[in-house]
């Protein structure tokens, strides 16, 4: 797609979102954004690149009580390529006393932040400095709710079988959720080609008035590991992860977590995140860490941001110490955003 | 003093006590009947903020109420679009716009965001207040009643009210708004107008004690009664998009 023909996307955005019914919802919003790379090789260049990027959500009432849901991405690259993405593209309705889903849809499960087991449909990187729109997974889905209990059962990626990507294998997920007074309590099993039976189990617990506690984990019958360009099977390997949050009325906040993922490479197994962050109205600074002792890496991040209205304005630069900055030693990345 | 005239002094304390329990009881639900006259509605609110007398930002909310504390706002403005929290008793939790998790919170994670404003829209002094009558009052040239109220919950953003009602007819006039320290964080001020035939709260100004350049005003748009399914209030039904508004 050429430039011009991208601006006059872009362009034509607000017009549409100002054309939404009123049963109906269009929402979308640009996106400029730059980023400054610092190699950690000496016979790697630093880099740079930009992009703008347009997103497009938009939900339509149909007939029959069905809501047809679409989220579609375009992005343009400094170098002239333009990438468009369909990131959801689901009908939901009502049917047989619960609530039915069909197409590719965002579900992400767990109560972790930077660290999430039971987060088997959706793969989400939670820590990314350049937070992606989320691609959903294409699935068929049956849920029922009543006001404290919900039952999730996810086919995703049907007719695949066992696919080149973990992400891509076909599955059939189930999730139970119970409310218990301040307590949320999760509990999930997964069966799949690669990893047969997973099964697992999660909380939330609020304490207090700023204090939450949480913990999550994941037992796999099997898994893969990535090794020399391809995936090969390995024995059986658990994931778990225990953290908390701590906000105070001043509107400092700290999330902590510690996680040891025996499917990942030995050295990646055992980690620590710590962020804290303060708000100011329409300001947020903040600051987090993520320790891997075993590889004495520590990767930590600044990063500020202002949001007055539907302007969106953020600042990040993160440094990759010891063996995570082998490749990458500096990241900075800046970027306007404007919602309609 | 005799045992008879002891026990009579104590019978009628208790029956005083009694009675003005009863009263206050009545008072605050006629006060909360101005604000929210059904007690399963859909909402749609207006909030606009000034710094210094100059409008500064204009958020738009819809918020879904029912009986028993519960309460679902859907954020409506540019950059929002997406966000829910819902409320039911002392639990929260939220869906960030983007992300198709719902997360449990605290209540002062609650006040990161514009969600505390949810509180000033929701909460019901008949509901989440106890108190006492504390005598007669005078409020923009109204006679009124003074009321000394305490929240039953720690997640309620304030945790003392002083309430200013008619003493006519028991509509809210103005209330001095305190954090669980003492601090007066606001002041509300009511404005009471003819809607659908009855006289309702439309319009909440509250003047920040903290901030003092800060003024916020909270418009009721439009309201109406309606019944909602129990997954609307269920925490894992928040990433779902099949809501009929």
């Amino acid at each position: 797609m050429k430039p011009r023909v991208l601006t006059l996307a872009l362009s034509a955005l607000p017009l549409l979102c100002g054309q939404a019914q009123a049963s109906n919802q269009l929402s979308g919003a640009l996106l400029a954004q730059t980023e400054a790379r610092q190699s950690g090789m000496p016979d790697i260049d630093n880099s740079s690149r930009s992009f703008q990027l347009a997103t497009l959500h938009g939900q339509l009432e149909a007939p029959w009580q069905q809501t047809l849901r679409a989220s579609l991405g375009l992005q343009h690259q400094h170098d002239g390529s333009t990438r468009v993405q369909v990131s959801e593209l689901t009908l939901e309705r009502p049917l047989a006393g619960g609530f039915f889903t069909a197409g590719k849809k965002v579900m992400s499960w767990d109560v972790g932040y930077a660290f999430r087991p039971l987060d088997v449909v959706q793969q989400e990187d939670r820590r990314a400095l350049n937070p992606a729109t989320l691609e959903g997974i294409p699935m068929l889905a049956q849920e029922a709710f009543d006001d404290q209990h919900a039952l999730t059962m996810v086919l995703s990626n049907p007719g695949h079988g066992k696919s080149s990507q973990p992400r891509d294998d076909e599955a059939l997920a189930l999730r139970l959720y119970r409310q218990r007074g301040e307590r949320d309590e999760y509990l999930v099993l997964r069966l799949s080609e690669r990893n047969g039976v997973e099964a697992g189990a999660a909380f939330s617990q609020v304490l207090n008035q700023g204090l939450e506690v949480h913990g999550s984990f994941l037992w796999q019958e099997r898994h893969d590991v990535w090794r020399q360009q391809r995936w090969i099977a390995a024995g059986r390997s658990d994931k778990a992860m225990a953290g908390f949050t701590w906000t105070t009325e001043s509107q400092f906040a700290v999330i902590a977590e510690v996680w040891r993922d025996r499917s990942a490479v030995p050295l990646q197994q055992r980690n620590v995140f710590l962020r804290a962050a303060q708000n100011w109205d329409s300001y947020t600074v903040s600051a987090d860490v993520l320790w891997q002792p075993a590889s004495r890496s520590a990767i930590s991040t600044i990063s500020t941001s202002w949001k007055h209205g539907p302007w969106l304005l953020a600042a990040s630069v993160r440094h990759y110490g010891g063996m995570s900055g082998t490749y990458t030693r500096q990241l900075a990345i800046a970027s306007i955003e404007r919602s309609f | 003093m005799s045992k008879f005239q002891t026990g009579a002094a104590a019978l009628l304390f208790s029956v005083c006590a009694l009675a003005q329990g009863a009263d206050l009881a009545t008072i605050l639900k006629k006060a909360d009947a101005y604000r929210l006259p059904d007690s399963s509605a859909q909402i749609e609110t207006l909030v606009q903020t000034y710094k210094r007398g100059e409008p500064d930002k204009e958020k738009r909310y819809q918020v879904l109420i029912r009986p028993g504390g519960k309460s679902l706002i859907l954020f409506q403005s540019p950059g929002e679009i997406g966000q829910k929290v819902l409320m039911s008793g002392d639990d929260f939790w939220m869906l960030l716009p983007g992300s198709a998790r719902p997360m449990r919170i605290t209540p002062l994670q609650k006040l990161l965001g514009d969600a505390a404003t949810g509180d000033i829209a929701t909460m019901t002094w008949s509901g989440d207040y106890q108190g006492t009558i504390q005598g007669q009052c005078s409020y923009a040239g109204q006679a009124c009643l003074e009321l000394e109220l305490t929240a039953t919950r720690k997640s309620l953003s304030y945790q003392r009210v002083v309430l200013q009602v008619a003493a006519s007819d028991y509509r809210p006039l103005h209330a001095d708004l305190y954090a669980a320290t003492g601090r007066r964080l606001k002041q509300a001020s009511y404005l009471v107008e003819q809607r659908d035939g009855r006289p309702s709260v439309t319009r909440i100004t509250l003047r920040d004690e903290v901030q003092t350049a800060r003024e916020t005003v909270i418009t009721t748009v439009s309201s109406k009664p309606r019944q909602f399914g129990d997954e609307l209030f269920n925490a894992m039904y928040l990433s779902r998009n099949d809501l009929k508004l």
